[in-house]
């Protein structure tokens, strides 16, 4: 089961927060296939938002297929998402260039400057 | 936009409703909107705005100096036993205990009374049923007010200014049983506040009052698409075929809130305006046309069945 | 509007059971409830006190003595435990009379009060009336309750002040005393606190402040108060009528003679052959059309007030 935050000074649209977080949620396997997401009476309940607003980011995620309604019965978890994080090979070669950039004395911020870099580059804005 | 052909339900719709007291300027004139069933809607205007008399005019508790109101399909009096109303000062009985108020909304509303439901509200807040009204806290009062309100299972809660004398904790608290009651049973919510951080997350729909009447009213997503806040260099001439609400100038710059008509010209840098930009920029400008989308726009007097 | 619009016909309006109404009225106004009933108490105890075992020693007195010696020597010699009083039988006589009054007052402040007033001052009528009770079934019950109560309770308390007046009225002083209190006591004496439940309500909904509320109807039922008493401007000369007492001595030949007045000397009573005083007061024949007349004006009045208050409650809220 996933919580919410909701972080009103984010400026990031609220159902989009919650679109995110259930992806992160994904990613990290807190979440796997056949998990009941949490009702939107709940969500609400905990973080004082209005139902519309679960509602649509749960279809956004049905939209993706990551989700399905099961009428009555709840949201559920239909698939899992990206490759799971630590002994993956593209996490080892991150892990090496990270190594790198340190060998070469590039600073925290450097490396976070470059990094959001070349992520806009091959992920445009929008592209969730 | 949705088609037209979808006319949702409507659970409020004032019809060139006016009210006057005495000989003191009308508090409503001429104010013409509807609520779609299902919306949490946000009050918003200036103090004296009117939303007060609204709101019990929509209750039932006053009579229209002229116009109509009409409630859940009805006269606002038949409708009395399926809405739920608080008002600003929570009034309740300061002789009974926060149980036997409980059982005054069992008896006084038979059909509908949800006594779990009311039960629960107030367990929330760690309050003893046996204590009597009298000692209780402005907070604790609303918390029992709320309870009675939801208590009553109405399909139509207005409520002025629900939240203004609650501390952050408990504001959340009863926002969240407020929009999980909302979320269950479908409740069309009609809330008046001076906080927009407030309404901007538990709200969907926004009526805003001045002088007398509507100036904004709608979805506030379709809101604040149908605005623009825009940066550049010119002057508000500039900015013609829009409607300018606001602008200011900073050195060269000009920086406007716009309601758009059409494409916004090159050289200005656009941004979608917040829910805060949006209402203060109105409520500096109160003489910005009004806009109500279309779900909102009352049926004029000139339709017949 | 258009009929398409409405998807559904509204359900039938369910109204709540006038019971719950009834238990909600009387459950806000349990404190004035629990007074009102222990005046009632209070006061029935002293009148039966005055018709039972209060009266015995007066009456004796009375029957040994006469008039004269009997009753005016008890009236200042017969001690109780009551304040209210010089301690005579006789001023005892007029308590609940004072107490009656004094309670059809309160009835009137009352209504005007906690009853309405405050109720609209605070808002909570407004609560009252966002329930499933129109403002019209909300004022039905704030009078229906409160005027059972009334008439229930001054009833009996008239009726048994009939009684002790039918058993040992011949143990009052004559005066003006015997006569406003015989004329003031029958279906009037219910009928005024209802007019006072009336008129403050009235007062209270066209007032709607609990403190001014409360000074018109005292004066509203000082007005009726006065009119019943005697000192209404308008009433002139027709002041409550006459009541004539016959006082006789008996022989012991059974003759009835005029009291000689001997007061407490016995040789004087010997020498008269007085074995016992009877003393009456004789019925007015004109008792029961003032009475009546006084009942329907008030009554009639109290009509008027329930109707302007309704009146008035209609024009102030929606109560479709």
């Amino acid at each position: 089961m996933v919580e919410y935050r909701i972080d009103r000074r984010s400026g990031v649209a609220t159902y989009v927060q919650i679109v995110q977080q259930t992806k992160q949620a994904l990613r990290l396997g807190l979440l796997e296939p056949g998990d009941r997401l949490p009702t939107a009476r709940e969500v609400v309940e905990a973080t004082a938002i209005n139902p519309n607003t679960v509602l649509k980011a749960y279809r956004e995620l049905e939209r993706e297929g990551l989700v399905e309604a099961r009428r009555g019965l709840g949201t559920f978890v239909r698939r899992t998402l990206g490759a799971h994080t630590a002994d993956t090979p593209l996490r080892a070669e991150l892990d090496d260039w990270a190594s790198s950039a340190r060998a070469a004395g590039l600073g925290r911020e450097d490396v976070d400057a470059f990094f959001t870099a070349v992520l806009d580059e091959h992920f445009p804005k929008g592209d969730q | 936009m949705s088609s037209i052909s979808t006319t949702p339900a409507v659970a409020l719709e004032a019809s060139g409703l006016a009210k006057r007291y005495g000989r003191r300027p009308a508090a409503l004139d001429d104010c013409s909107f509807r609520l779609p069933t299902g919306r949490i809607s946000a009050l918003v205007g200036p103090n004296g705005a009117g939303k007060s008399t609204l709101l019990a005019l929509a209750a039932g508790l006053l009579r229209p100096t002229s116009g109509t109101v009409t409630v859940l399909g009805g006269a606002p009096g038949a409708a009395r036993d399926r809405i739920a109303y608080l008002a600003q000062n929570k009034p309740l009985y300061p002789q009974l205990t926060i149980a036997e108020t409980l059982r005054m909304g069992a008896e006084l509303n038979p059909a509908r009374w949800d006594a779990a439901c009311a039960a629960r509200v107030v367990e929330q807040g760690d309050l003893d049923p046996k204590s009597r009204i009298r000692g209780l806290s402005g907070g604790q009062r609303t918390r029992v007010a709320l309870a009675l309100a939801l208590g009553k299972r109405p399909e139509l809660m207005l409520l002025d200014e629900p939240m203004a004398d609650l501390d952050p904790l408990a504001r959340h608290e009863m926002m969240g049983t407020l929009m999980a009651d909302a979320a269950e049973h479908g409740t069309t919510v009609l809330m008046s506040s001076h906080i927009v951080a407030e309404l901007a997350d538990a709200c969907d729909h926004l009526l805003l009052l001045g002088g007398g009447r509507v100036r904004l009213g709608g979805g506030i997503d379709d809101l604040l698409a149908a605005h623009t806040l825009v940066t550049g260099r010119g002057t508000p001439a500039d900015l013609a075929p829009h409607t300018v609400i606001e602008s200011r100038t900073a050195g060269r710059g000009l920086t406007a809130l716009i309601r758009r008509d059409g494409l916004v010209g090159e050289g200005w840098a656009t941004e979608e305006p917040s829910l805060e930009e949006l209402l203060l920029a109105h409520l500096r400008a109160p003489e910005a046309p009004a806009l109500l989308t279309p779900g909102t726009t009352a049926t004029t007097a000139a339709v017949t069945a | 509007m258009s009929a398409t619009t409405l998807a559904k016909a509204p359900a039938a309006v369910e109204r709540p059971a006038p019971r719950g109404l009834v238990r909600s009225v009387l459950r806000l106004h349990r404190t004035a409830l629990w007074i009102w009933l222990a005046f009632v108490a209070f006061t029935a105890g002293l009148l039966l006190w005055l018709t039972g075992p209060g009266a015995d020693a007066t009456a004796r007195q009375l029957e040994r003595f006469g008039y004269g010696g009997g009753v005016m020597e008890a009236a200042y010699s017969t001690d109780t435990l009551f304040y209210f009083t010089s301690g005579a039988y006789n001023d005892l006589f007029y308590d609940p009379d004072t107490l009656i009054t004094l309670a059809s007052f309160a009835v009137a402040l009352f209504a005007g009060g906690p009853l309405i007033a405050r109720e609209l001052e605070s808002g909570t009528a407004q609560l009252a009336w966002t329930q499933s009770v129109s403002p019209a079934r909300w004022l039905t019950a704030k009078l229906a309750v409160p005027a059972a109560f009334v008439v229930v309770g001054t009833g009996l308390l008239t009726l048994l002040y009939r009684q002790l007046w039918s058993a040992h009225s011949n143990l009052l002083i004559a005066g003006i005393g015997p006569r406003s209190l015989y004329f003031s006591l029958g279906p009037a004496t219910v009928a005024a606190p209802l007019l006072g439940l009336a008129l403050g309500t009235l007062i209270g909904l066209a007032v709607r402040r609990t403190l001014p509320a409360l000074a018109f109807s005292g004066f509203a039922y000082f007005l009726v108060h006065a009119f019943r008493g005697n000192h209404w401007p308008f009433q002139g000369r027709y002041q409550q009528p006459d009541l004539s007492s016959r006082s006789h001595a008996i022989t012991s030949t059974g003759a009835e003679i005029s009291d000689p007045g001997c007061y407490t000397d016995k040789a004087c009573l010997a020498g008269h052959d007085v074995v016992r005083f009877t003393r009456e007061y004789l019925p007015s024949s004109d008792y029961w059309p003032r009475q009546l007349l006084e009942t329907g004006v008030l009554l009639a009045l109290t009509a008027v007030a329930v109707a302007l208050a309704f009146g008035l409650l209609r024009r102030r809220a929606a109560t479709g």
